[in-house]
């Protein structure tokens, strides 16, 4: 009797333990909902009395026709939109020609790509800053657009390096034998194979432009002007509007949450950065 | 090396060597155009006297900004702020994450919830985040203060703008969004782990213990760099929560040396010049730090 005792005060202190971590992770988003469904301009306490006040004003507020979040969400999201593909297809070409074509000095190459990724932006934002100023590309999407795909560009090579390596390579000799050009294998043959991996790294693209604030704070002002930018600078005509502030950040992770939901399973598995040897 | 004979299948050599070349060419330009060229300006600013707004021009003053970097106090305060932090985050991500990963890596009721919940927080912007952090370390009213003075602990301090606890809670913020994503990857690379030596250790009679000291950790050892080199260089350039929560205040107290750096050379004068240079003695100590850890830890599971 005494093993079944022990192997349910496991059980219970197992399912104790995820339960904290749950609390920990979930509480202050929590929070942040309630924040953002109670009006009065300044921080409230939680209480009983919070829950029966609840009211979708600041969400009206923000989502006024013609407002300062629809501006700053469609800057996010033409940004974010363009540099994805770009980054995920210029990064899978090169993925390719590292995992499986003759490149001359290929690791050495490798290499300097992966060191980009494990540099302080803050060291780029400087410099960037003087030469956007002097192209004019201040405060305009392709400036920022060009900016994250370069600093994505590590991170989508590196992941579909690994993705690549993982396809069986008797697949694309049979594809070479039967008369397939190198070129013809990469688009038909390990580019199909690769799907779940780039939708990975196409998620993480995704939410690295959505999320991003250096940069943003940085390069752009009122035109180009991103979400965590906008949301950053935000004060209301009376001071923070801390109600206003929960909506907006509410509303900017709703996205991504639902298509990181969607795309749970994929991510597990995208995420081992071939890093695993036995 | 293994795809020797697919490399040379191109029907003339002329094509065997452009198709590779036009393959990684895309990715070349775009890095040259806008980091290296970036990074090569920078290297030639830390070497001059230039502020954007105040001179008309860049004055060569060879190595007299790195001279004047290592008697700048707020810049050496802001180093080991920003060691501090780095060292307790990843420590803290580390092992919560891994504990995570462990106890998902199993089948029990409502695993994929807890799996779908527990990505959320790296999820959100660390602006919102930190905007999320400032409601719950409000002074009094806030969600932690309600629930301490609840549980009777009490006098708290004013979390954000204490000095004993700004740096803390700031940290603790990070540990918060990013544990998560370390945990994301342990649970990838426990997924990734091959059956058989877990078979052969169960049939040897090896404990739990046993099994994860001599199977589990020394096949993780490579994933667990690569979490940790991420998070390390991550640290290193922590900047949005503290521009968010603090300002970098009290007083210096939360001067990462991505926030220093940010306010000598983008507000203010925009000190370009010397701004250059202290970015440079931080890429050499992340390039450092990366250096030796994928000589230590991430080559010899290769």
């Amino acid at each position: 009797m005494k093993g079944v005792y022990t192997k349910r005060v496991k059980t219970a202190l197992f399912f104790v333990i995820i339960f904290l971590y749950m609390v920990f992770f979930i509480f202050p988003v929590i929070w942040l909902l309630l924040q953002s469904l109670t009006t009065g301009g300044f921080i409230v306490s939680p209480s009983l009395e919070l829950l029966s006040n609840l009211n979708l004003q600041n969400y009206e507020n923000v989502l006024k026709p013609g407002s300062k979040f629809f501006r700053n969400a469609q800057n996010s999201i033409v940004v974010a939109s363009a540099t994805t593909p770009l980054t995920v297809f210029v990064g899978s070409f090169c993925a390719y020609a590292l995992a499986r074509l003759r490149v001359r000095r290929a690791q050495d190459l490798k290499i300097w790509i992966l060191s980009l990724r494990f540099l302080p932006p803050i060291a780029v934002v400087i410099p960037l800053f003087i030469l956007y100023s002097t192209l004019g590309l201040i405060d305009s999407h392709l400036g920022l657009i060009m900016v994250y795909a370069t600093f994505n560009l590590p991170f989508a090579v590196w992941l579909m390096i690994s993705s690549f390596e993982e396809i069986p390579i008797e697949v694309e000799e049979a594809a070479l034998i039967d008369g397939c050009s190198t070129f013809q294998v990469f688009r038909k043959i390990a580019f199909p194979l690769v799907r779940g991996g780039m939708a990975v790294v196409a998620l993480f693209i995704f939410i690295a432009c959505w999320n991003e604030f250096l940069f943003a704070l940085a390069l752009t002002e009122m035109r180009a002007e991103t979400l965590p930018r906008g949301l950053s600078a935000f004060i209301g005509l009376r001071g923070p509007e801390w109600g206003v502030m929960s909506a907006i950040s509410i509303l900017m992770m709703m996205p991504i949450l639902v298509t990181a939901f969607i795309l749970q399973k994929y991510i597990v598995k995208g995420l081992t950065f071939g890093a695993v040897k036995a | 090396m293994e795809l020797e004979h697919l490399r040379s299948f191109g029907k003339t050599s002329k094509q065997r060597k452009l198709l590779p070349f036009l393959f990684v060419l895309p990715a070349i330009l775009i890095i040259l155009s806008l980091a290296i060229f970036p990074l090569g300006y920078s290297v030639y600013m830390s070497f001059n006297k230039y502020s954007f707004l105040l001179s008309p021009a860049p004055v060569f003053i060879g190595l007299r900004n790195f001279i004047e970097i290592f008697s700048d106090n707020v810049f050496l305060y802001s180093l080991k702020v920003t060691a501090f932090f780095t060292v307790l985050s990843v420590l803290a991500e580390t092992g919560l994450g891994f504990e995570l990963a462990l106890l998902l890596n199993r089948e029990f009721k409502g695993l994929s919830i807890v799996r779908t919940l527990a990505i959320v927080p790296m999820m959100i912007s660390s602006v919102a985040a930190g905007y999320l952090w400032r409601f719950m370390y409000w002074p009094r009213y806030g969600l932690l203060d309600t629930l301490l003075s609840l549980l009777g602990i009490g006098p708290l301090p004013v979390w954000l703008s204490d000095p004993e606890t700004a740096l803390l809670s700031v940290i603790l913020v990070d540990i918060w969004q990013w544990t998560p994503f370390t945990s994301l990857i342990y649970l990838a690379g426990l997924n990734a782990i091959p059956r058989e030596p877990y078979e052969a250790a169960e049939i040897d009679g090896a404990s739990t213990w046993q099994t994860f000291r001599y199977i589990t950790l020394p096949l993780m050892t490579g994933v667990i760099g690569v979490a940790v080199l991420f998070r390390i260089t991550d640290c290193i350039r922590y900047f949005d929560q503290v521009y968010v929560l603090t300002r970098g205040g009290p007083g210096y107290e939360t001067y990462t040396t991505s926030f220093y750096i940010y306010r000598i050379g983008l507000v203010g004068n925009f000190e370009i010049g010397y701004s250059s240079a202290m970015s440079w003695v931080v890429n050499f100590i992340s390039l450092a730090v990366c250096i030796i850890l994928i000589r230590t830890v991430l080559r010899p599971s290769r």
